[in-house]
């Protein structure tokens, strides 16, 4: 700002007014006054006195009147003296008359006579009034008081008028002359030099008054000048404070639209512009446009988009153009009209280039009231703020255009995306609703934004409740139907700095295709968890009608429905006979169908399921009682293999169409039923195979048993004839050897027939045991007496001992079995040895029995100890050595019979022992039976 | 056991039911051998004719009689019989019979092929001829 307009702004306070240099009347006037007010007060005091005397004197001549006198003479005394606001040549001329008046009456008798007091008085009369107004005045006077005189000489000489009493024995005219004469003389005397004395203080008073109004203008000049200069100083402090106050809240501002209007304000307001504008070039840099601006008239002017031409209109488009500030004055050489009629009183206008490196963004245009507010130094200042105002709306522009893409992007995603996002202020309005939710839901923002959710969701009680519920801080999810779709809400109370809540953000998601898919899940679950408990059952069944019923059940079960059938293709391939049926099929049972026809025909037919959603608007369908009701039908085909094994038909008796779900289900049940059908047939197959193989093994074991028996009878006979024989008759040596021969041979045709029993018998399940306690030596004798004639009889030097070791045990077996078992392997033994001994040893160890019959024969090899107890298996097959080799077998059966193990131990060239361990309670399996009475 | 001790000299007496008449005399033949004094039933109302009117020792029982069965004869007088002292002795070439058998009280069952010394062994001993 300059300093002329700074002069201008503050003339009223600080020019001395244009009379001021001269001196002032009023001065001398007011020290004439002081001097009239100090006569005044000492002619109040000494004439109150004179008058006190006077008044006495008068009282004592008896003169009442004169007292009178006196007393008004000095009330109008005082008034004059205190009258301040009167004239002061009244008052001077009141008081000069009252001394002129005063000398008259003094020429009277009553106040004294010529030669008293009046002279004192006319004299007193005539130097005053020199002095108060003026020597001219004074003089007048003068000459008054001498002509008042010389009348009075005259008038008291011609006996005219009576001379005062103490002047009334010596008067003449000469006399009475002396008296103005001496008036005039004195009177000129104190005059002139007094009159003097007064022009020469009123000069020297005037002098001194000039030079201290010279003084005082010089003075107040200089602190003008000092108080100037601290102003400026004081501005441009302000101006760089402001400067960097508007850059730091420019700073501040995260809004380019409030960091700009900010910045205009507070350039106004700081340094106390007209108006203040910011303008922004846009994105062409073709027009600078009005972005913020102060008062009413920047309101109009952004009301209406104002903007200036880049280069071209106002000092804006020159500023902008250039980048150089430029200021406007309406006076000098670039003298600018302004002409806008916002902005009427503009005198002068400063702008600025807002630059960002090299490159114009806009410009800061301030305007003031006052010609020439604007130089260069103001420039300087201006033009820093300037630059940082510029960093910082760049600065702030990209912060919002980076906002602006994030937001568009945020934006787009929540617009995109099935959700509804709502935030509810403290007092339930809504403040923001988002989401592409909204429209799924047909709710338009400006109907929710700005209302209570009261009002807004006055139908959906629930989403109220909800929005109260989180306003009151509760933080939850709920899952509601609105308008037919499910959402999936998540309510958070979102909690200010005081524990309160400020909001309530609210996010619902559409999860309505989810829910579906959740549903459809859910049934398909079921579905497949019926499928899988049915499949479970069906295959459970391996007869035909049981497995078929179950799985009419079970599909029809799966599909909610009561009416099913399953038909089958008969073996020749020729018609579908229903083979079970439910609900309104159940009398269907044995109906044929031929390819093509009904249904099951056309699934027959085209091998994939066909659907009917209403089996009675099909033109050529089968009628029938029960028919007549089926309405939703569905057949899916029996595909066993290559072929198709049968129809599974369901039916519902109202128009309810099967589901493309439940057929995928029902196709799925048909492929596990088609497979247990197959089951249940190859099942019945096998079954029939196993009774066909059970019986022809019955009839062998019956065949065997029948044969042995028969065999018995007459070996019985043989045997013991030749037993008779030999027992009572006497032959010669040949035919001794001839009959035991038959007798022997017998005897082994017998052994080998009772195995082929007992192995008959094994195998058809039929060898029981009869377990019993028996005593150890009831066994061995049985077992001597059975085996000892084998040692007599037989030419080989091998002897049978019989051991049995302490404790002696009792033995739970069946008698003639375990005779059975330990014959056989004796017997055995004795076979194949063929010197030494034989030795059946009874002991116990640990929990058994044990039986051992040890040899001294020829061993067994290791690689057939391994089949000793196979069937049909023997170690030797060297000459002389029978058996058919079922003896070990059917040792072994009956000592597992026994809930015993044998085993046996052999070296080739030195014997076997073979051991049957025996359980020393009675095996679990077999009952004991009461001791035969022997 | 139930035996009696015989005394004097009289001769054990024996009841042989067999329907077989290789076997019946061969048991005969080897038992008469023995010394005892044996009669011979081949079927069932032969052997029931002689046990009305005839105390025996011993009776020898078979089972299997071509379409009769000596069980059913066991059953009619088997108590009785052991009651008077008649021991009863069952011959059968079937071994389930057995069961059968004790439950009819038997005790003695022995399986064709006998043996014939076996035989006589356990008639002596029954009969207190041997010890």
């Amino acid at each position: 700002m300059s300093e002329a307009s700074t002069t201008s702004r503050s003339s009223p306070q600080t020019m001395p007014a244009p009379d001021a240099a001269r001196p002032t009347s009023g001065s001398i006037a007011e020290w004439y006054e002081r001097l009239l007010d100090a006569i005044l007060q000492v002619a109040l005091v000494l004439g109150g006195g004179m008058a006190i005397l006077g008044s006495l004197a008068a009282w004592r001549a008896g003169e009442p009147r004169q007292m009178l006198f006196y007393g008004l003479v000095i009330g109008l005394m005082a008034l004059i003296t205190f009258s301040h606001a009167v004239e002061y040549f009244i008052r001077a001329g009141v008081f000069l008359l009252f001394l002129y008046i005063l000398g008259f009456l003094s020429q009277t008798r009553y106040f004294g006579g010529i030669g008293g007091n009046g002279q004192l008085a006319f004299l007193t009369f005539s130097v005053l009034s020199a002095v108060l107004l003026g020597r001219r005045v004074g003089f007048m006077a003068l000459a008054l008081s001498v002509g008042t005189t010389l009348v009075f000489a005259v008038l008291y000489a011609s006996g005219l008028v009576p001379p005062p009493p103490h002047l009334e024995s010596n008067v003449t005219l000469l006399a009475w002359l002396t008296v103005p004469l001496q008036l005039f003389v004195f009177g000129t005397g104190i005059i002139v030099p007094v009159s003097y004395l007064l022009e020469s203080f009123r000069a020297a008073f005037v002098e001194s008054e000039r030079a201290r109004v010279e003084l005082e203008a010089h003075r107040r000049h200089l602190r003008h000048m000092v108080e100037e200069r601290t102003a400026h100083l004081e501005r441009r402090t302000r101006e760089l404070q402001v400067a960097a106050e508007v850059a730091r809240d420019a700073a501040l501002a995260m809004n380019l639209d409030d960091l700009l209007e900010q910045a205009v304000n507070l350039i106004r307001d700081h340094f106390g512009f007209y108006h203040a504008g910011l303008f922004l070039v846009d994105e062409r840099g073709e027009y600078a446009v009005l972005r913020a601006a102060t008062g009413e008239a920047g309101r109009k002017m952004l009301a209406e988009h104002h903007r200036l031409k880049v280069g071209e209109i106002g000092i804006v488009g020159y500023v902008t153009a250039t980048g150089e500030p430029r200021i406007a004055l309406d006076v000098g050489a670039d003298a600018v009209h302004f002409k806008n009629p916002l902005l009427p009183r503009t005198r002068s206008e400063l702008a600025l280039p807002l630059k960002v490196g090299d490159r114009v963004i806009g410009a800061l245009d301030v305007q003031s009231e006052h010609p020439e507010a604007f130089d260069d130094e103001d420039v300087a200042i201006f033009q820093v703020m300037a630059d940082q105002l510029a960093v910082a709306i760049e600065r702030t522009r990209l912060f919002e255009q980076m906002r602006a893409v994030l937001e568009r992007r945020l934006e787009t995603v929540i617009s995109n995306t099935p959700i509804v996002l709502f935030t509810v202020e403290a007092d339930g309005t809504i403040s923001l609703a988002r989401g592409k939710g909204l429209e799924r839901l047909g709710w338009r923002r400006a109907r929710l934004v700005g209302h209570p959710v009261e009002e807004v969701f006055a139908e959906t009680p629930a989403l109220v409740a909800a929005f109260r519920r989180a306003l009151e801080g509760e933080s939850f999810g709920a899952l509601m139907e609105l308008s037919g779709r499910f959402f999936e809400w998540s309510f958070t109370p979102l909690v200010g700095d005081d524990d309160t809540v400020g909001q309530v953000l609210a996010v619902a998601m559409d999860v309505t295709e989810l829910k579906a898919a959740e549903v459809a899940l859910h049934r398909r679950n079921k579905l497949l968890t019926a499928l899988h408990k049915t499949s479970v059952e069906i295959m459970g069944h391996l007869k035909m009608e049981d497995l078929l019923r179950a799985i009419v059940t079970r599909a029809a079960e799966l599909v909610e429905t009561a009416h099913g059938y399953v038909t089958l293709v008969e073996p020749d391939g020729s018609t579908l006979v229903t083979r079970v049926g439910v609900g309104i099929f159940a009398h269907r049972i044995g109906d044929r169908l031929e390819p093509g026809q009904g249904v099951a025909g056309r699934v027959w037919l085209e091998r994939r399921t066909v659907t009917l959603d209403d089996y009675q608007r099909v033109p050529n369908r089968v009628r029938g009682p029960d028919i007549d009701r089926v309405r939703s039908i569905v057949g899916v085909p029996l595909l066993a293999g290559e072929g198709l094994g049968g129809v599974i038909g369901l039916a519902r008796t109202e128009v309810r169409p099967f589901t493309p779900e439940e057929v995928e289900t029902l196709e799925q049940f048909a492929s596990l039923a088609a497979i247990a059908i197959e089951n249940a047939r190859l099942f019945q197959e096998v079954q029939q195979t196993a009774e066909r193989l059970r019986e022809v093994d019955r009839l062998k074991s019956e065949f065997l048993m029948h044969v042995s028996h028969e065999l018995r009878s007459p070996l019985s006979s043989i045997i013991g004839y030749a037993e008779f024989l030999l027992m009572g008759q006497q032959f010669d040596e040949e035919t001794r050897q001839d009959l035991e021969a038959i007798l022997q041979n017998g005897q082994r045709l017998l052994h080998m027939i009772n195995d082929l029993l007992d192995l008959a018998k094994i195998e058809a399940g039929q060898l029981t045991v009869n377990i019993e306690p028996l005593s150890v030596e009831e066994v061995i004798q049985e077992v001597r007496r059975t085996n000892e004639g084998l040692f007599r009889r037989g030419r080989k030097p091998v002897d049978f001992v019989v051991i049995v070791e302490e404790p002696i045990p009792t033995i739970y077996a069946d008698r003639v079995r375990l005779n059975q078992v330990l014959t056989n392997l004796i017997s055995n033994a004795h076979k194949f040895t063929e010197e030494g001994t034989v030795t059946l040893r009874v002991y116990q160890s640990d929990h058994h029995v044990c039986l051992e019959v040890r040899d001294t024969g020829v061993g067994i090899p290791p690689d057939a100890l391994e089949h000793i107890f196979e069937r049909f298996q023997q170690a030797h097959h060297t000459g002389g050595r029978e058996g058919a080799g079922l003896g070990l077998p059917i040792v072994k059966h009956l000592v597992e019979l026994h809930g015993g193990t044998i085993e046996v131990q052999s070296e080739v060239g030195k014997g076997s022992v073979f051991t049957v361990r025996l359980p020393l309670v009675p095996h679990a399996e077999a009952r004991p039976r009461p001791q035969s009475a022997v | 056991m139930s035996h009696r001790e015989r005394e004097g000299t009289s001769p054990v007496r024996i009841l042989l039911m067999e329907d077989e008449d290789d076997q019946r005399r061969l048991y005969a033949r080897a038992l008469a051998q023995a010394g005892f004094d044996v009669e011979q039933a081949a079927t069932l109302q032969e052997a029931r004719d002689f046990l009305a009117n005839h105390h025996f020792d011993v009776f020898i029982c078979d089972i299997r009689m071509g379409n009769e069965r000596g069980t059913d004869l066991l059953r009619e007088r088997g108590q009785e019989l052991m009651c008077q002292g008649t021991e009863i002795i069952v011959l059968s070439a079937q071994e389930q019979y057995r069961a059968l058998c004790e439950e009819l009280g038997i005790d003695f069952f022995l399986t064709k092929p006998v043996s014939l010394a076996g035989l006589t062994t356990l008639i002596k001993r029954l009969t207190g001829q041997e010890q």
